[in-house]
């Protein structure tokens, strides 16, 4: 059963703010400074709760995702609750041994590309980038892993995305996504240049629905934008509007019915809907005593989410955007209400 | 439907590069807006830029009654009975110009 305006329930796991790129546009701040991750022990009976709570798939980003540590060793142990996992990368790491271990552990890598290799370089901060994902890709290729591009749209690469869409398919790609820049960590500080203006979202939502019918059914194209007024007819998609829940979760009610995806933080904090949502709603700090903080959600976090998700409609319904990146306009409009809506964690 | 990947390709590159001017990107927008549910495909035809929305029976009334009061542009519309192989399913095909220069008199024909 669908969840939220997604397929199937995901934890977005950020396990790492250690990355060997320092991307201008990178939502999170990674980079080379960074070091450290969260411990196995501290993350694993975390996720075996949420397995019981109704998720399906973890989805590894970062942070560079490969220079996690204990990363094979938590796939296994995810792999072995049940978990689908996935894995975003930039590609710089992704051979040799480590690519063969992962070969039979992650159902698809998407590999970062941001456009054709100087624009790729560019945005990446380092000459050379572009050459080492496309080859990055060419290894999955070889290794029979399903894998897919993942773009990060800039106001720069609009221009190039036919090409994108052509290089994906060429490479072998079973999956094109195409995500607006996130006006978060660095991405902030570029979005006057490279963000997208309303016009350009227009003509990424209506490219990516084009490369869908245009590129072959092996395929699959996510278009990380949608018609405002189609979100709107959609609202009650989020089961946490129901007046079922008016009063805190109704009993019975797995986590993952109404808060999807579950973002896990490099930070320890389990967050719905986006990385980069106000701190104040956090849900669970694995730290701390995240069962005693996922009841208090289920008792009164969820009566404030739910009012949150209620004037993110209304204030969605309200707006004159044509097409919207949901999860950065709940990102938003959680950075203008939070105070409104803290939640306490223990 | 025609599906020239050659004019598609081309078609996609003015959208891409600017070539599509602004005022016809957002008036395509603004229809897919006024008919509050995403179009479950967008592809080229001879005519343009064609919007397939897939609606349920039940909400085919009221899909058909926004097409003419919102959108304003059904002199006649054409309702396509999927049947087979989900019955409960309709197809209603939209179609809007596109003014890329690459076949205007055939664009102006229709309308």
């Amino acid at each position: 059963m669908r969840s939220g305006f997604l397929g199937r329930r995901v934890i977005q796991f950020h396990p790492t703010l250690a990355c060997n790129l320092r991307c201008r546009h990178c939502y999170s701040g990674s980079g080379p400074g960074k070091r450290g991750g969260l411990a196995a022990e501290e993350v694993l009976p975390f996720f075996a709760a949420m397995r019981e709570e109704g998720y399906e798939t973890v989805s590894f980003s970062g942070g560079e995702p490969l220079l996690y540590r204990p990363l094979l060793a938590v796939t296994d142990a995810l792999l072995a609750m049940g978990y689908r996992v996935n894995l975003t990368t930039n590609g710089l790491l992704l051979r040799g041994r480590l690519l063969g271990a992962l070969a039979p552990r992650i159902g698809v890598v998407a590999v970062s590309i941001d456009g054709p290799p100087e624009l790729h370089d560019r945005l990446r901060a380092r000459n050379g980038a572009f050459a080492r994902a496309e080859a990055a890709l060419d290894r999955l290729r070889e290794a029979e892993l399903a894998f897919g591009v993942i773009h990060t749209v800039t106001r720069a690469g609009i221009p190039h995305l036919p090409w994108l869409a052509d290089f994906a398919c060429r490479k072998g790609a079973s999956l094109l996504q195409l995500h607006p820049l996130d006006p978060t960590g660095r991405g902030a500080e570029v979005e006057a240049e490279l963000g997208l203006d309303e016009e350009a979202r227009a003509r990424l939502y209506l490219l990516g629905r084009l490369f869908e019918d245009r590129l072959p059914g092996r395929v699959a194209v996510q278009v990380d934008l949608h018609p405002r007024s189609a979100l709107c007819a959609a609202a009650d998609a989020y089961r946490l509007l129901d007046p079922a829940h008016a009063d805190g979760l109704a009993a019975g009610t797995p986590l993952s019915e109404v808060v999807n995806p579950l973002i896990v933080t490099e930070r320890g904090e389990a967050v719905p809907f986006v990385y980069g949502l106000a701190p104040d709603f956090t849900l669970a700090r694995l730290a701390g005593n995240w069962r005693v903080d996922l009841r208090r959600f289920r008792e009164e976090g969820a009566v404030r989410l739910q009012r949150f998700l209620a004037a993110c409609f209304a204030q969605l319904a309200r707006s004159s955007e044509r097409f919207v990146d949901w999860y950065a306009f709940l990102a938003r409009r959680a950075a203008r209400t939070a105070p409104a809506h803290t939640v306490a964690v223990s | 439907m025609s599906h020239d990947k050659t004019l598609g390709a081309h078609l996609e590159r003015a959208i891409a590069i600017g070539q599509l001017d602004k005022k016809a990107v957002f008036d395509l927008a603004d229809r897919i807006q006024d008919l509050r549910i995403a179009p479950a495909r967008v592809d080229w035809c001879i005519y343009g830029i064609c919007l397939d929305y897939v609606v349920p029976r039940g909400r085919i009334g009221g899909f058909l009654r926004e097409l003419v009061d919102r959108l304003r542009v059904a002199d006649r519309l054409e309702v396509f009975p999927l049947g087979i192989p989900v019955p409960e399913l309709w197809r209603v095909q939209v179609i809007s110009d596109a003014r890329t220069g690459a076949s205007p008199g055939l664009i102006e024909s229709q309308r």
